[in-house]
């Protein structure tokens, strides 16, 4: 209500959102298990006296600093750039809320990029002692970052006590900060693993590949010990609403949900293949087939975790569409076109009750809703329906589909909106000329 | 339409205002001297690539152009404060400024990551691609410009409220400022100084290479001198057309209404005259000191600009505080923990590249 809306039509729907923060959590989950990943490995080929292992982390290090650095961080950007567009309202909570916490990751994010970089640079040249400690410091901060981000990211599904008081630190450590930030770890370090496995196939000393190829089965294997529990715990910390639409009762989110549940086996599956004697072709198949299935796990479980959230983009506080709930009933006195600032029409008259209705969904629909998009497409959820059966949906806002937050217009706002939709979107317009006409 | 009405309400804040504008100015300084540093390095390193065919040139371009994805790694990590910093004092202004042009302002970090793999592609494949390397590091250089575009393009959507109604006739996100005259001096003011930096950076470099016994690279650290001093000089002009182009009640304010502004002024014209003259008399540090004063000086003056524009916007409304003393402590302590952290590497990273070399 407050900023201007992005008129993305047939790309709404978050599907951008989706897209970008997919990759982005994917890479940088393995920013921080592969850094422990590289730091323990070296550890193990000092030890061990083994240069072959050595190398390996010597350009594994080259691998994960070209993936990280350049895509991990640039697509962290991303997400920033992207939200600030899709729902500047709610970007703006999270920066003044948390603006000391960004600060502070920040800091952790100029460490991790120093740390990267004079770790991949000295590999050869420093002594294993100092060498070590900087793989340690680069693990360390990024590690940091994870705490940083989980915090924030945590905050936006269970605010707990922020939404009386306002404070940072009931913001940051609200009630599902602890299980997402175990389930992250575990997740960092199975894709360790996964990762692991692109470079280590690629060994050209049989042994070595087999011995490596089977170490990052460890890393892919046991983290999923604290998975397991600390999804189950992370579940029990969302409210009872978010519960009951990943177990079913919101469409969308139980799609997510299955493929969450579906993938998993297959990742452990693609764990023990890999554990298996198999010709080295067959392997490197195999291993970039785990990267695309761990990739679409981290999907589905972002997906799941973004749409049980709704009907808020922060729980319990302002709708997926920038409203707060506080100023609800407000706005459902005086109208949504009164009450928005960037609105041409202030109210719907005679004259303007389709260009008010397109308004209105821009407000209301665009950041959920795509037209003619692959994302949550109003014209396939409209489809075949009559004039007063989308009028009715307005009714059921907010109760009857709880995923959805309540209508927020007035009578008038509610005709117009259902009239943009069935003549403009879903291309009524020559009909109803037609019956008026006949 | 009043565009006044337009400005969302600002959200609360942690600090007082000024606590932020002033890590804005210190963040954003340190930004814009690293996003001069990549730029200008990666246009003179794409003009050597073209030109230069000697096998010292070869040399150059191949040890400068191995630190530019670095150099792009650290502008935007640099670029990362002063933003957070820019959207807790002026979010109202530069959410809205970034919606108006949403699909350049997303398309950023696409255009960054392209430039940031051809620059690797550069560096790695130096040898391999021959006499095709200008095209990865001019790919690069033209992504790299485009971004600049688009920033300097938010920057004014974002202190003019008057050019936001534009939003009804287009809300695709597809928005440039093109009815604001300073759009293009302002652009040109950034991407010569970033050649003027570029320059200084190669004179550097050569400066290094002549202490280690490379008596040639004095050509070098006087051609980069050359290339700095007369950026600098061509900067009066787009200096002078940029001033030309504020609205007449922005120029009055800041000169006549200030005590601050003219003496900020006339101090970094002096500094800019200065660098010029050094690097026209071959003294390199002297040049250096006095470009980065020159530069902080701008910075400070863009900011007094920008306040001109947005001050009577702000003035009716001024987010309430609520301090976050917890949260602020915590981030001074990561901050001295991070660069005791970061002193302690690079010293281990210099030792242990003496150890290499004994």
């Amino acid at each position: 209500m407050n900023y201007p809306v992005w008129d993305l039509s047939v790309y709404g729907g978050g599907l951008l959102i989706a897209l970008i923060a997919t990759i982005h959590v994917y890479i940088a989950h393995f920013a921080v298990g592969g850094g422990l990943f590289l730091v323990v490995t070296e550890i193990k080929a000092r030890r061990e006296d083994n240069n072959g292992i050595l190398d390996y982390v010597h350009s594994h290090t080259g691998f994960f600093l070209l993936l990280t650095m350049v895509l991990g961080s640039l697509t962290g950007v991303g997400i920033w750039l992207v939200i600030s567009v899709l729902n500047p309202a709610a970007t703006s909570i999270l920066i003044h809320t948390f603006i000391f916490g960004w600060a502070t990751e920040w800091v952790f994010f100029v460490v991790e990029i120093i740390s990267l970089l004079i770790y991949y640079y000295t590999f050869y040249g420093m002594s294993a002692r100092n060498h070590i400690r900087i793989g340690w410091i680069y693990f360390i901060a990024a590690w940091l970052s994870l705490v940083i981000i989980d915090g924030i990211i945590s905050f936006m599904l269970t605010p707990g006590n922020w939404l009386q008081n306002k404070g940072f630190w009931s913001g940051f450590l609200n009630p599902s900060f602890p299980p997402s930030l175990l389930f992250r770890i575990a997740l960092a370090l199975i894709f360790a693993g996964v990762y692991g496995f692109i470079t280590s196939t690629n060994i050209k000393d049989h042994q070595l590949r087999k011995d490596m190829t089977r170490y990052c089965v460890l890393w892919l294997l046991l983290p999923f010990v604290l998975l397991i529990p600390s999804a189950y715990w992370y579940m029990k910390t969302i409210s009872s609403q978010a519960q009951e639409m990943i177990m079913g009762s919101s469409p969308e989110t139980f799609y997510f949900t299955k493929y969450f549940l579906g993938i998993l086996p297959l990742v452990v599956l693609g764990g023990l293949v890999m554990a298996l004697r198999l010709p080295r072709s067959f392997h490197r198949t195999v291993a970039f087939i785990i990267l695309v299935i761990a990739f679409l796990y981290m999907g589905a479980f972002e997906m799941v975790r973004e749409s049980s959230r709704r009907p808020y983009i922060i729980y319990d506080h302002m709708y997926s569409n920038s409203m707060l709930k506080t100023s609800l009933p407000q706005v459902q006195e005086q109208g949504v076109l009164a009450s928005a600032k960037w609105t041409m029409a202030k109210e719907v008259t005679g004259s303007n009750q389709l260009d008010a209705g397109k308004e209105l969904f821009r407000l209301l629909c665009l950041s959920c809703h795509s037209v003619g998009g692959i994302r949550n497409d109003i014209l396939v959820r409209t489809e075949d329906m009559e004039l007063e059966e989308i009028n009715s949906i307005f009714d059921e806002m907010g109760e009857g589909l709880p995923f959805m937050p309540p209508f927020a217009g007035i009578d008038k706002e509610r005709a117009a909106l259902g009239s943009y939709i069935y003549e403009v979107l879903m291309g009524m317009e020559e009909e109803i000329a037609f019956s008026n006409g006949s | 339409m009043d565009p006044g009405r337009l400005i969302p309400y600002p959200d609360i804040l942690p600090a007082p205002w000024s606590f932020f504008h002033i890590l804005l100015v210190i963040t954003f300084f340190l930004h814009i001297l690293m996003a001069n540093t990549m730029l200008g390095t990666g246009i003179v390193l794409l003009v050597k690539n073209i030109h230069g065919r000697g096998s010292a040139e070869k040399d150059i371009s191949r040890e400068i152009g191995d630190k530019l994805p670095m150099s792009i790694a650290f502008t935007v990590n640099l670029g990362v404060a002063p933003l957070l910093f820019l959207q807790v004092t002026y979010g109202q202004f530069i959410y809205v400024s970034s919606v108006l042009m949403a699909v350049y302002w997303v398309s950023i970090f696409l255009l960054i990551i392209l430039a940031y793999y051809s620059a690797y592609i550069y560096k790695f494949g130096y040898e391999s691609l021959g006499m095709m390397r200008a095209l990865p590091v001019g790919l690069s250089v033209i992504l790299l410009l485009v971004v600049g575009f688009f920033f300097t393009n938010s920057t004014l959507l974002m202190i003019d409220p008057k050019a936001w109604p534009q939003y009804f006739q287009n809300p695709n996100g597809t928005i440039i400022h093109t009815g604001e005259p300073s759009l293009i001096p302002r652009y040109l003011h950034f991407v010569v100084s970033s050649v003027a930096i570029g320059g200084l950076v190669f004179s550097i470099f050569g400066w290094f290479k002549k202490r280690r016994g490379e008596a040639e690279m004095d050509e070098l650290e006087k051609n980069g001198l050359l290339v700095y001093g007369f950026s600098t000089m061509s900067q009066f002009v787009i200096g002078a057309w940029y001033l030309g182009t504020l609205p007449n009640y922005i120029v009055g304010s800041l000169f006549f209404e200030s005590h601050f502004v003219f003496p900020i002024f006339l101090f970094s014209i002096v500094a800019a005259l200065a660098s010029i003259f050094f690097s026209f008399g071959r003294r390199l540090w002297h040049t250096v000191i006095s470009c980065v004063a020159t530069i902080f000086l701008m910075v400070l003056f863009r900011f007094a600009v920008r306040s001109g524009y947005l001050d009577s916007y702000i003035a009716s409304s001024r987010p309430e505080v609520i301090s976050q003393f917890g949260a602020f402590m915590m981030f001074l302590i990561a901050l001295i923990i991070g660069i005791i952290t970061v002193i302690y590497m690079l010293k281990l990273a210099l030792r242990a590249g003496k150890e290499h070399v004994a």
